[in-house]
C-alpha cells in the first residue's frame, strides 16, 4: 500500500478551502493518518499519502481532489 | 516541554468526554478536560435529535431544547408512512447542540474537573506498554500531560485510541457522509422527526427533517461513504432533497460530517486508556443517533475509572469491567442496529421497496426507544425479525 511516495511518483491532495465544509470526513477515513482536522484548518502531509482516494470520494461537498505526478 | 500531571486527561468534550469527566470528577479525581476547538459545542455536526430515553441518565435543561417531539415518521420510497408516537405524546426531543454540549461541560467543571478549550492531542505518551499520558499544543504551547487514565473521546476520526494500538480504522461502507442545512421560514411537520427512505433520495442511507422549533428545522442526509463520488455527494443529493420538498426555505447554517456506522469497536480499553462515544463508534448503525450511546457509555466509563484509580490499577484487565458494562448496557442493541443496517442495504431496488411497503399505519409506544422502534419494524417484516431475533431480543 505505501507505495507512492516512496518510488518516483509524487502524490498531491489539492484542497479547495473555499468549498471546504471543515467537517473532518476525510480525516476519519484516512488509512495514514496523512490529513487532521485542525481547528477550522485541514492540514495535509502528503508524505504520508497513499493515494487511496478515500477522501476525494468521501468528502460530502467535493472539495479534494488527488493528483500523481510521475518524476523520471 | 512542559509537564503536569493529573488523574485523568479526557480528550474531547462532546458529550461522551464531558460525562466521563463529570463522573470521575465528582467522585473525586483529579480530572483534566480539554477540547481542540475553540468553542465546546461548536462546530455542529449532528441532526440533534434524541429519545426521551436520555431523561433516564440526566436531567435536560430546557434551555438546550429546541423542540419537543411527539414521535417518529418513516417514509418509504413508495410514499407509504409509518407514525410511531409515544403514549405520553413526548418521544424525545430535538437539542441545541451548542448549548447542550457546553451545559454538559459546565457541570463536569462544576464536579470539579478543569476545562481547557484550543488544546489539541497529538500523541500519546507510553512507558512499558501502557499509555501514561497525552502530548498536547495547548494554543501554541506544547504539554506534556501525563495521567493514571486517558479518555479517548475524540469523536469520528476517533485518533487517540488508534495512536494506543486500538483498531479504530473505518472501511468507507462503514461511514455515512452527511449533508445539512438549517432552514427556515418551511412548512415542516414541527410534532415530529421525519425520515425519507429510497435509493433515488439518499443511497445507503436516508434524508431527514427534524423541527426545531419556530419554523425552523434540520434538512439533512446521509449517504453511503461507498456510494459518495464525484456528481453524486451528499450536498448534489442534500440539494435535490430541498429543491423538491422546500424550495422557497432558507438555508441559514450549512454542516457536513461523517458518522461512523461500523457497530461499537470490538477491542474499547487497553493499559491506560478508553474510549467513549464516536470515537468508540457508539452510534446505531440503523439509525446514526449517538448521543444517549454517549451519555450511558460516559457514565460507566467514569465509575470504573474512578474506581480503577482508587485500586492503583489502570490496566486493560481491569478496565475491561467498561466494556462488560456498556456491552449489556447498549452494544447489543447497536449490534442489532448493523444487523438491520446490513439487512436492508443488501436487498434488492424490488425488496427494498417492498420493506417499506410494509411499514404503514401508526403505532403508539408505550415507551419510545431505538430498540423499540426497531422491534416494530421487525414485526411487520418477518424476514428482518429471524436475522435480528438473537440480538435484539
Amino acid at each position: 500500500m505505501e507505495r507512492d511516495n516512496r518510488d518516483n511518483k509524487k502524490v498531491k491532495i489539492d484542497i479547495d478551502r473555499y468549498r471546504c465544509g471543515y467537517c473532518g470526513a476525510c480525516a476519519t477515513v484516512c488509512p495514514t493518518e496523512a490529513i487532521n482536522l485542525v481547528g477550522m484548518w485541514v492540514e495535509i502531509r502528503e508524505d504520508e499519502c497513499v493515494a487511496c482516494k478515500a477522501c476525494v470520494n468521501i468528502c460530502p461537498v467535493g472539495a479534494l481532489a488527488l493528483t500523481t505526478q510521475v518524476n523520471l | 516541554m512542559e509537564e503536569e500531571e493529573h488523574d485523568v486527561v479526557v480528550v474531547g468534550a462532546g458529550p461522551a468526554g464531558s460525562m466521563t469527566a463529570l463522573v470521575a470528577a465528582d467522585r473525586g479525581l483529579d480530572v483534566l478536560l480539554i477540547d481542540r476547538n475553540s468553542e465546546i459545542g461548536v462546530p455542529v455536526r449532528c441532526a440533534e435529535g434524541v429519545s426521551r430515553e436520555i431523561e433516564k441518565f440526566i436531567e435536560i435543561d430546557p434551555r438546550c431544547v429546541c423542540t419537543e417531539i411527539k414521535g417518529f415518521i418513516t417514509n418509504g420510497p413508495e410514499g407509504t408512512k409509518l407514525v410511531v408516537s409515544a403514549s405520553d405524546d413526548v418521544a424525545g426531543y430535538v437539542l441545541d447542540r451548542r448549548t447542550f454540549d457546553k451545559s454538559l461541560a459546565q457541570e463536569a467543571a462544576r464536579a470539579g474537573a478543569e476545562v481547557r478549550v484550543k488544546n489539541r492531542a497529538y500523541g500519546v505518551s507510553k512507558s512499558n506498554g501502557r499509555v501514561n499520558g497525552v502530548y498536547v499544543n495547548a494554543s501554541g504551547e506544547e504539554v506534556c500531560i501525563s495521567a493514571d487514565v486517558v479518555v479517548a473521546a475524540d469523536g469520528v476520526e476517533s485518533r487517540v485510541g488508534r495512536w494506543a494500538g486500538l483498531d479504530t480504522r473505518l472501511r468507507l461502507e462503514d461511514v455515512a457522509t452527511c449533508a445539512q442545512y438549517l432552514m427556515c421560514d418551511i412548512e415542516a411537520n414541527s410534532d415530529y422527526c421525519e425520515q425519507y427512505f429510497g435509493w433515488e433520495i439518499a443511497p445507503g442511507g436516508y434524508a431527514w427533517v427534524f423541527p426545531k422549533g419556530e419554523h425552523r428545522a434540520n434538512v439533512g442526509i446521509g449517504i453511503g461513504g461507498n456510494i459518495s463520488g464525484e456528481h453524486h455527494r451528499a450536498i448534489d443529493f442534500l440539494d435535490a432533497f430541498v429543491h423538491e420538498k422546500f424550495p422557497n426555505g432558507q438555508i441559514i447554517a450549512r454542516i457536513f460530517g461523517a458518522v461512523p456506522l461500523s457497530g461499537p469497536v470490538y477491542r474499547t480499553v487497553t493499559n491506560g486508556l478508553l474510549m467513549v462515544g464516536d470515537a468508540a463508534r457508539h452510534v446505531n448503525p440503523f439509525s446514526g443517533g449517538g448521543i444517549l450511546e454517549a451519555i450511558q457509555g460516559g457514565l460507566i466509563a467514569g465509575d470504573v475509572i474512578a474506581k480503577a484509580v482508587r485500586e492503583k490499577d489502570c490496566t486493560a484487565r481491569r478496565l475491561r469491567e467498561y466494556e462488560r458494562r456498556w456491552w449489556r448496557e447498549f452494544g447489543r442493541v447497536l449490534y442489532a442496529g448493523l444487523k438491520a443496517k446490513n439487512y436492508l442495504l443488501k436487498l434488492s431496488p424490488q425488496n427494498f421497496n417492498r420493506f417499506f411497503r410494509s411499514l404503514t399505519g401508526e403505532i403508539k409506544l408505550k415507551e419510545y426507544t431505538e430498540r423499540a422502534l426497531m422491534k416494530e419494524m421487525a414485526k411487520k417484516n418477518p424476514k428482518m425479525l429471524l436475522s435480528l431475533v438473537r440480538t435484539l431480543f
